[in-house]
């Protein structure tokens, strides 16, 4: 055997699963290749195992439950390849041995040995955070639900100032990141964050980057999917007027990425009670709205060219032109929605914001707020679905859909179909991972054979 | 500027390793401190925008602190860039490692047994009934603190620890200390709003330690408790009459908003708010303690102790006899104290177990003079005959 794997590995997984088949280690493949390659290596050995085993255990008796492999991911450290393994395994050694034994085979020599993953400092303990949460440019596409399709290149350029932002400030504990369900890893000074950064981000996967100091900490959390970056700084710099520094530096990062944003929001993060939410079965569904209506109010808002015309005005808020038919949109009294409550308040059981100023800063916004969808249009919705089976794409066609050029818009697809008859039908939008076809000429309601399509031509507009 | 080489292999260290990616440098130059912190400000105004490198000028204790943190190829070749910059702003001298010396290790104060007098008030507020929780539709008896007496609670308990000696931190929960009482207070505001209710209210605790003693205060506003605390090796030592009388005046003053409140000896910090349970003698008249009896404290105390405020509760029910001190404090409440504090606070309890409190011992050695106390004040201590039946309101028979 090429890769070893020690006695304490298996000695331990004997001991910490004894009780609970919760448990997972952490195992770091050191090899001669670099951290990426062997990370590669080591992905494309854990994906074939885990098939292996599935097709090994495929055919069970009816009473039988067929086993888990158990939860295995790989990321990257600098080290090497960490092997994160085993949870709620049914199989944890004669998998890990598989993994071992695969990658012999493939002719890699090294070590798959017990790794300690450097801990993660807590966030220093403030009262709420102050949040922006930016909304970049895109397009309202149809997937199951309405959703917001960004515009990738508008993306990576907000996602770069806002990692830049986060990075600026003093990480006395830590500088981390985080990407999908994976664990958060502490990065070295050595190590780029910007780097580590693009490393990890993909257009399925919801990214944090943090610095983390004593007194403050600022975290970037990128959802690709609708086009959300949103950034926080938190920790005891918040308390007294700190929290006015906090707003100054979200509102700066706001007005710097303006010109790539449709929508923005900064507020204090509280907890709200399920009557003070204006939102209740929209279920996300209004990020695909922000580029004109408003999910509610806040102290702060960017409005996008898409409220032209239709700006709150009136004495409580001030307007500020940023350019390229961007306005910056703040109430004139900032304590009143960002300040901490007093003891007489919280007894009392008052927030900041108070009810009423909520109440009347929502009346001014009118109908540039968003409408919470009914019960009634949501099983509206639902029954139209029922009636109208997905268009679900044949699966080389949806490799040729993954092969095209890196479609501008995150998750959505511009193309035309080439039919078995050899014609062509245009203005095609394909959603849902490039598996399913959402809209023909910008409708719902289409007539389509899948099985009918033998190719698919790239029309996005770059 | 010298660049120590002590600099350079810190430097290295931090950028390989898993540790805070901070390198703190003090800056040690004949100059005085204010001319330091003006030129190395302006030395690093000259540095700002470059790379992704970010910097900090601190003026503390030690001295003007440069910090660095950010990724550069060649963290050296920054350093060099600001002994430069330094240079033209003529500042002589070197800089030096900046490693503040680690806290020292300690188990935390309300995981480690100290010696300790406990002043607990239970602020005024009524009983009423409650649904608890979802799963558990009959309604049970709660006291609801009234918001007033709550409030004026806290106030109290924070100026009880607001003012720490020099050198001495203020903590709360967190991992860093508070930078004064105003942050404390604003904590406790904040963990009032609990979508749960009320009831769900978190307690708080806070306390600050200095060489040989500690105050801790515990509020817990869902139930109406406030406790107050002095501790530690001067109290252990026999240091109790301070203590005992400044907490005396604590009782006293919360005849304003206290219905109940007691004086104990205790050894437990992590017990504070609950001690009566937990921290105190075993209850032998009644099986064991409950904790739904804090419900009455307005009207029923939970036990005899050397010092006791009685509110308007216990209006014409105040005990008498020869070693008893009755002082109205105004508000219809009165100050019940045994003639001899000495032989209740002067000396540590008997050892005491969670074992000890849940399960009493017969045999346990209560002290000769809680006994006698106990059958002294048997007309105003809580039994459960004395809440059954009229568990709103216990007096009406």
């Amino acid at each position: 055997m090429t890769v070893t794997l020690p006695k304490r590995v298996l000695k331990l997984w004997r001991e910490i699963s004894a009780d609970t088949y919760k448990v997972s280690l952490d195992l770091l493949l050191t090899t001669r290749m670099d951290s990426a390659a062997a990370t590669d290596v080591l992905s494309q050995s854990v994906d074939r195992v885990l098939r292996d085993f599935e097709a090994a255990h495929a055919e069970v008796p009816p009473d039988e439950e067929m086993p888990f492999a158990g939860q295995w991911d790989v990321v990257r450290v600098p080290e090497g390849a960490l092997l994160l393994g085993g949870y709620k395994s049914d199989a944890f050694e004669e998998v890990l041995q598989a993994i071992v034994e695969d990658l012999s085979r493939e002719g890699v020599r090294g070590k798959l040995d017990l790794y300690a993953r450097p801990e993660v400092p807590w966030d220093p303990r403030g009262i709420g955070t102050i949040e922006a949460r930016i909304r970049v440019l895109g397009r309202r596409v149809m997937d199951h639900r309405e959703r917001w399709a960004a515009d990738r290149y508008a993306l990576e350029r907000v996602i770069e100032a806002a990692a830049n932002w986060c990075l600026e400030a003093r990480p006395d504990r830590a500088v981390t990141l985080r990407h999908a369900w994976l664990p958060t890893l502490v990065l070295r000074r050595c190590d780029s964050p910007m780097e580590r950064l693009r490393e990890v981000l993909s257009d399925d996967n919801e990214v944090r980057l943090a610095s983390i100091g004593d007194e403050r900490f600022r975290r970037m959390t990128v959802v690709p999917r609708d086009g959300s970056v949103t950034v926080v700084e938190g920790g005891p710099v918040l308390h007294r007027s700190g929290w006015r520094p906090s707003v100054e530096a979200v509102t700066g990062l706001v007005r710097h990425v303006s010109s790539d944003a449709v929508y923005a929001s900064v507020g204090r993060t509280r907890p709200w009670a399920e009557e003070e939410r204006r939102l209740r079965m929209a279920w996300g569904e209004e990020a695909a709205h922000e580029e004109h209506l408003a999910p509610d109010v806040f102290p702060i808002q960017l409005l996008g060219p898409g409220y032209a015309g239709r700006v709150p005005a009136g004495k409580d808020w001030r307007a500020t032109d940023l350019g390229e038919g961007r306005v910056l949109l703040e109430h004139v009294d900032q304590a009143a929605w960002l300040d901490e409550v007093t003891l007489e308040e919280g007894l009392l059981g008052d927030t900041i914001p108070r009810a009423d100023l909520v109440e009347r800063a929502r009346a001014s916004f009118g109908d540039v707020l968003f409408t919470d969808i009914t019960k009634e249009e949501r099983d509206g919705q639902h029954a139209w679905r029922m009636a109208h089976p997905e268009a679900h794409l044949p699966e080389g066609i949806v490799a040729k859909v993954h092969a095209l050029p890196e479609t501008p818009y995150i998750h959505h697809w511009d193309v035309a179909l080439v039919l078995r008859d050899g014609s062509v039908v245009e203005d095609v939008e394909i959603g849902a991972g490039g598996t399913t076809v959402r809209r023909i000429g910008g409708e719902r309601e289409f007539s389509l054979d899948p099985d009918e399509v033998v190719d698919v031509l790239d029309r996005s507009t770059r | 500027m010298e660049l120590t080489n002590a600099v350079l292999a810190r430097a290295a260290e931090i950028e390989r390793s898993y540790h805070a990616p901070v390198l703190a440098m003090r800056v040690e130059s004949t100059l005085d401190r204010v001319q330091i912190l003006e030129r190395v400000l302006a030395a690093i105004a000259t540095l700002a925008g470059t790379d992704a490198i970010h910097w900090s000028v601190d003026d503390e204790p030690a001295g003007v602190i440069v910090r660095q943190w950010g990724h550069a190829a060649d963290i050296g070749a920054t350093l060099l860039d600001l002994s430069r910059a330094l240079d033209s702003e003529g500042v002589d001298g070197e800089l030096v490692v900046h490693a503040p010396e680690p806290r020292p290790a300690r188990t935390p104060l309300r995981e480690r047994p100290e010696e300790l007098l406990e002043c607990h008030v239970r602020v005024r507020g009524e009983r009423r009934f409650a649904q608890i929780a979802s799963n558990r539709p009959e309604p049970v008896v709660r006291f609801f603190p009234d918001d007033a007496a709550m409030l004026a609670g806290m106030e109290a308990a924070l100026a009880w620890v607001g003012d720490p000696p020099a050198g001495a931190e203020l903590w709360s929960r967190g991992d860093l200390p508070h930078r004064d009482v105003g942050e404390v207070r604003a904590h406790i505001a904040a963990s009032l709003r609990d979508l749960r209710g009320p009831l769900s209210r978190m307690p708080t605790n806070a306390w600050w330690e200095s060489g040989d003693r500690f105050r801790l205060v515990y509020v817990a506003p869902a139930s109406g408790d406030v406790s107050f605390v002095e501790g530690g090796p001067r109290l252990a030592a026999g240091g109790w009459e301070e203590p005992y009388s400044m907490l005396v005046e604590e009782l006293s003053a919360a005849s304003a908003w206290g219905s109940y409140g007691l004086i104990k000896r205790g050894r437990e910090p992590g017990q504070v708010g609950r001690s009566v349970g937990q921290d105190w003698v075993p209850f032998l008249r009644s099986g064991r303690y409950d904790f739904t009896y804090s419900f009455y404290e307005d009207v029923l105390a939970p036990d005899a102790f050397g010092a006791q405020l009685l509110g308007s509760g216990y209006a014409g029910r105040v005990p008498e006899g020869a070693d008893w001190e009755r002082v109205d404090v105004g508000h219809e409440a009165a100050l019940l104290l045994h003639r001899d504090p000495a032989a209740w606070f002067g000396e540590p309890l008997p050892p005491i177990t969670i074992l000890a409190s849940g399960h009493p011992d017969p045999a346990y050695p209560t002290p000769e003079v809680i006994l006698r106390a106990r059958e002294d004040l048997a007309g105003i201590l809580v039994s459960p005959d004395a809440i059954a039946g009229t568990p709103l309101d216990p007096l009406r028979r």
